[in-house]
């Protein structure tokens, strides 16, 4: 019985060969002595390298290689032969062939495509990426080509210790700095009026027409994310943006955030006037949820989903429309900002990161808010709300929870609100007094889920990897409302999901914490000091929020790079569906900077893992109010920021 | 800006974006008559189909416009032997059909473009009209 088994094993083999090889066969094809010939199978959503001949010597790689990553020595020429199995594709190489609009590849099922010969003569890692859609997962659809050897990668890695070391020196000699921006002639009147109410309203109604128009393009238009507003709008460009404004801006996102307008403005029974009275329960929010565990596990949660969510417009805006939903609930249940503060995901992570923000509201003199009796900033007057997020700016010392509503600079009657420039020394200190200081586990998760899924994405949606086939229960298809069931999986797509979401959870809540908690034990054991491991492992985890913000940037910056053409696209196409509202024509996926795109991630990394090792340091220096200890106890978490980086750098260009 | 301004402003731009849905909604257009260029948006069958499924129009010539709105398809009408090839997403291509009989004729869409292709189709009712 097991020798059948085993013949019939052997037989499917030699089938899969045969049918590999059927295609492969030199003699069907024109041959070329001078170079190398890369056959490779195009599917849905992904490459697969089926043989490379040179001469007379072929290589067939075997059916169940996953291999869609080629290796290519510099200066080599190379031929591809290009067959799909499913769809009709397009194969482009970033950098190496002229732009799809030139000259486009495409495969036909049925036809073998064949490019012209490319030299390969530019060191490093390029990308082959499908320019035609070809439905849902098309934006994530890639194969790595690296030419060798990759001096990038060599050079990037090798950057880390040196850019280490120097950061812990800036963290000895660096002099804190902050500029009262109000003050300034120009700028100052600018911002000043960018606080007032209607400003305000200005920015919270544009962003409110643009997300009701997300959602009925979600649920209306073209069922392919990537031919999509929803989804272009929401997942490039505002998700870059945000990532961006973070470090510039803080919250400034959240400013004019359109998600909580209906639920505040139905508890406050206006838009613009003040009232004293709210429509709302007015009961007090819990206050075991009144901490960051609900945006860092609802962070968790979107990324468990987030292959559905940036791919299919209908996911997209139901998600928006439950957001909408459950901000009304809770202004009805408490009239502040309790949403923002303890649910919204994306406020959560804002938050965090925003405390490796140059941009920060604080009052001038705190001793003049100690003095005034009224409280205005807390009580509210004619002016202004007392603050929605529940803060005492004239004590507030950091920006986890300031949504930047400007209600203090209203409210307050002595005009010691103001907003503020911090150099990045006195970022990093404000943060390690924070970190210090900490006692719950909230934050540090939010920074561990941030920061390891910073990584994952990278991985996942820009490198060759099958990953998100799991994630994306193996569906084909977009969906919009009228297609809304093609996201029903089966349950072998379910029980790939359920991989999917152990791989995900596994790496962020306790894999990487794991490997951090390991460090803080080193790091205390090292420094020989009697503070509690769990103190040292809580403080040092806020070096991760300028790190991760980096590495969100890096990521954002790839996005937004390689689809640029396709928010023109969806903005004389919102529905995706054939229209040119402003005459610029559909254009294919043309990447900006195509040879150079990875590497400009690259220096967001060091940055990143700059800023992260002096945050180590300044925490270890307030926690040993020494300076050999503090480089006792910092240096085993900085080994793990430099190793972090280098997977990164690994990721990226490797 | 007074409290009332603001809240007509709200709700006009709220409105007005939630319009904006009866511009998409094609299928009202189904079986409509059409003297001027037919225009047949593909959408693969899994993501629903042609759109309009049913287009009526007159013995004689017309100009056709296929534009593929989701991934790359064709459009083929075997009784008059008419296939469009492959035409990439959001390109729209134009040709023109003659229909020298009254019939009810049978497109779909001539590229694989997924399991279900051969379930793309769609009916050119050709009228005579005087």
């Amino acid at each position: 019985m097991n020798l059948l088994r085993l013949l019939m094993f052997l037989l499917l083999i030699q089938g899969a060969s045969a049918q590999i090889s059927s295609w492969v066969d030199p003699s069907g094809y024109e041959s070329y002595e001078d170079a190398k010939i890369v056959y490779v199978t195009v599917f849905q959503f992904g490459y697969h390298v089926d043989a490379v001949q040179k001469n007379n010597i072929q290589i067939i790689y075997p059916s169940d290689s996953t291999s869609s990553t080629i290796h290519i020595p510099q200066g080599e020429r190379v031929v591809f032969r290009v067959k799909t199995i499913d769809v009709t594709h397009a194969f482009y190489i970033f950098h190496y062939m002229p732009y799809p609009e030139e000259k486009l590849v495409l495969a036909y099922p049925g036809v073998v495509a064949e490019t012209e010969k490319i030299v390969f003569d530019t060191v490093g890692k390029f990308k082959i990426r499908d320019p035609i859609v070809c439905d849902a997962l098309n934006p994530f659809d890639y194969a790595d080509i690296i030419v060798e050897p990759n001096l990038p990668l060599f050079i990037s890695i090798a950057l880390t210790i040196p850019i280490s070391a120097l950061a812990v020196v800036f963290a000895r000699m660096g002099k804190e700095r902050e500029i009262d921006l109000l003050k300034l002639p120009l700028v100052g009147r600018l911002l000043k009026s960018l606080t007032s109410r209607i400003s305000v309203f200005s920015l919270q109604w544009v962003n409110l027409v643009i997300f009701m128009f997300i959602i009925i393009t979600g649920f209306f238009g073209n069922p392919n994310g990537g031919e999509n507003f929803s989804i272009i709008v929401v997942w490039v460009l505002w998700f870059a943006l945000v990532e961006y404004s973070i470090f510039f801006s803080a919250r400034a996102w959240c400013t004019m955030c359109p998600m909580p307008l209906f639920g505040e403005w139905i508890a406050r029974r206006g838009i613009l006037k003040i009232n004293r009275k709210f429509f709302s329960l007015n009961r007090p929010w819990p206050k075991s949820f009144d901490n960051m565990w609900g945006p860092a596990i609802g962070f968790l949660i979107l990324s468990l989903f987030i292959v559905w969510i940036v791919t299919r417009p209908v996911v997209t805006a139901i998600l928006f429309l439950a957001l909408i939903l459950i901000a009304i609930f809770c202004h009805l249940y408490n009239p502040l900002r309790y949403f923002c503060r303890s649910l919204c995901p994306a406020s959560g992570y804002i938050g965090y990161h925003s405390n490796a923000s140059i941009f920060t509201v604080g009052v001038k003199d705190p001793k003049i808010c100690l003095r005034h009796r009224h409280k205005d900033c807390i009580n509210g007057n004619k002016n202004g709300y007392g603050c929605p997020w529940t803060l005492y700016p004239g004590m507030k010392s950091e920006n986890t929870y300031c949504g930047q509503c400007f209600e203090c600079t209203r409210s307050c009657p002595v005009g010691n609100v103001t907003l503020k420039l911090r150099n990045i020394t006195k970022v990093l200190s404000d943060l390690s007094r924070k970190a210090v200081k900490a006692n719950g586990y909230d934050e540090a998760w939010m920074g561990f889920i941030r920061f390891s899924l910073a990584i994952f994405y990278e991985l996942v949606f820009f490198s060759a990897w099958g990953l998100k086939y799991w994630g994306d229960m193996h569906r084909n298809y977009g969906a919009n409302l009228f297609s809304i069931g093609t996201l029903m999986p089966s349950p072998t797509d379910l029980a790939d999901w359920f991989k999917w979401a152990l791989l995900v959870s596994a790496i962020s809540l306790f894999v990487f914490p794991a490997i951090f908690y390991f460090g803080a034990y080193v790091a205390k054991r090292l420094s020989g000091l009697k503070i509690p491991t769990s103190k040292v492992f809580l403080a040092m985890s806020y070096s991760l929020a300028p790190f991760g913000l980096f590495i969100w940037m890096s990521f954002a910056l790839s996005l937004i790079l390689v689809n640029w053409t396709k928010i023109l696209n969806v903005l004389t196409d919102p529905f995706g569906l054939g229209w040119d509202l402003f005459g610029t024509g559909k254009r294919l996926l043309k990447p900006f900077l195509p040879a150079e795109l990875l590497y400009l991630q690259i220096p967001f990394i060091l940055v990143g893992l700059f800023l992260g090792v002096s945050a180590t340091y300044l925490i270890a220096k307030q926690l040993t109010k020494s300076e050999r200890d503090a480089l006792k106890l910092s240096f085993p978490v900085s080994c793990i920021h430099l190793l972090s980086s280098i997977v990164a750098i690994w990721v990226v260009v490797g | 800006m007074g409290e009332k301004l603001a809240i007509f402003i709200t709700l006009l731009g709220v409105s007005l974006t939630l319009s904006s849905v009866f511009l998409v909604d094609s299928k009202i257009f189904d079986g409509k008559f059409y003297n001027g260029a037919i225009v047949i948006r593909g959408y693969i069958a899994e993501h629903g189909g042609f759109e309009p499924k049913i287009v009526r129009v007159s013995v004689g010539c017309h100009e056709i416009v296929f534009i593929p709105l989701d991934i790359s398809q064709g459009l083929a009408i075997d009784a008059i032997n008419f296939d469009t090839g492959v035409v990439l997403p959001g390109e729209a291509k134009r040709f023109e059909i003659c229909f020298n009989e009254s019939g009810v004729y049978t497109f779909r869409n001539s590229v694989p473009s997924g399991p279900m292709t051969p379930f793309q189709i769609g009916y050119l009712v050709v009228e005579d009209v005087p």
